[in-house]
């Protein structure tokens, strides 16, 4: 996908989903085990995995993302909120 | 001003000051320390081929500073002294955390400003163009490519501004050997003794020749 469609095609689900399962490849666990209602801390994604879910973010949003702005969005509804903001 | 300012309390001839530092950890001498303790760096290396001793030199640089917290909490310190030269060397923490050139512009405006009106002259050095940290760190390609736009965007500012105050702008391919890796520390963000010595050597080159220029200006 080039950058233009991704930030064409941009929506809240479409980056929830793409968000979940790129939270899901670096945990090793099926994408529907993922509730985007609960704190990410719960399962177990630590600052490591943090900094790399935030780098794939920019690559996919063409942004830079504030990473401890980003981090206080625990949940994957609460961040997607904060990064349509950013993109918007 | 009357009061001196609090850092150089103690130092009791600042109107002998001849070279004044400001700028980052790069400036401090990070990564390039004396067997004795303490940091030498570029500056340091500099105060010795122009023979400077300690008390005719104040490298004010704090680590982390960004262009603006140069003006606001370096400039203070240097305002009232009158050297015969300023070295500026700032703008890694700006290209990593992103700037407004407009601010940008203003605040090396006071910088320069504030040298020419001292009687002195004035250098600043180039942000390296790539780095190794960049290359190895968990960053997205986005972000390096934005920072590595931003070192080039903070360097036409630092050549703009040393030009409009008559001041003088290292080109970074004055010193290309900055680009080699092994010039850098295990950090991937400061030099290291070989680093500081090699800018050193180009620095001191300049400074001799602005030196010169400013002797001749005044004698002649």
């Amino acid at each position: 996908m080039s950058e233009t469609e991704t930030m064409e095609t941009i929506s809240r689900s479409g980056l929830r989903t793409w968000l979940l399962e790129r939270i899901a490849f670096y945990l090793d666990k099926p994408v529907d085990s993922i509730d985007p209602t609960v704190e990410l801390a719960r399962y177990g994604v630590d600052s490591v995995y943090a900094i790399s879910i935030i780098s794939d973010i920019e690559d996919h949003l063409q942004v830079e993302v504030d990473v401890a702005e980003a981090r206080r969005r625990g949940t994957v509804d609460t961040l997607t909120d904060y990064l349509l903001e950013l993109v918007a | 001003m009357d009061v001196a300012p609090a850092t150089l309390t103690g130092r009791p001839d600042l109107a002998g000051v001849e070279l004044v530092v400001l700028g980052d950890s790069v400036a401090e001498g990070r990564d390039d320390p004396y067997p004795s303790g303490g940091w030498r760096g570029w500056a340091g290396r500099l105060a010795e081929a122009l023979e400077l001793p300690a008390e005719r030199m104040v490298n004010a640089a704090i680590p982390g500073a960004t262009i603006a917290q140069v003006v606001a909490e370096q400039l203070p310190v240097v305002r009232s002294l009158r050297p015969r030269l300023m070295v500026l060397n700032c703008g890694m923490n700006d290209a990593i955390n992103g700037f407004e050139t407009a601010e940008v512009a203003a605040h090396l405006a006071e910088v320069f400003g504030w040298a020419r009106s001292a009687g002195a002259v004035g250098l600043a050095a180039p942000v390296p163009h790539a780095p190794p940290l960049l290359e190895r760190s968990i960053i997205s390609n986005f972000r390096r490519k934005r920072i590595l736009e931003r070192i080039q965007l903070f360097n036409a500012e630092l050549r703009r501004g040393t030009r409009a105050f008559g001041m003088e702008f290292m080109e970074p391919d004055v010193v290309p050997l900055v680009m080699d890796p092994s010039l850098w520390a295990i950090d991937g963000i400061h030099l290291n003794s070989v680093g500081h010595a090699y800018v050193a050597e180009v620095i001191i080159d300049i400074a001799r020749s602005l030196l010169g220029e400013q002797v001749t200006a005044q004698t002649g």
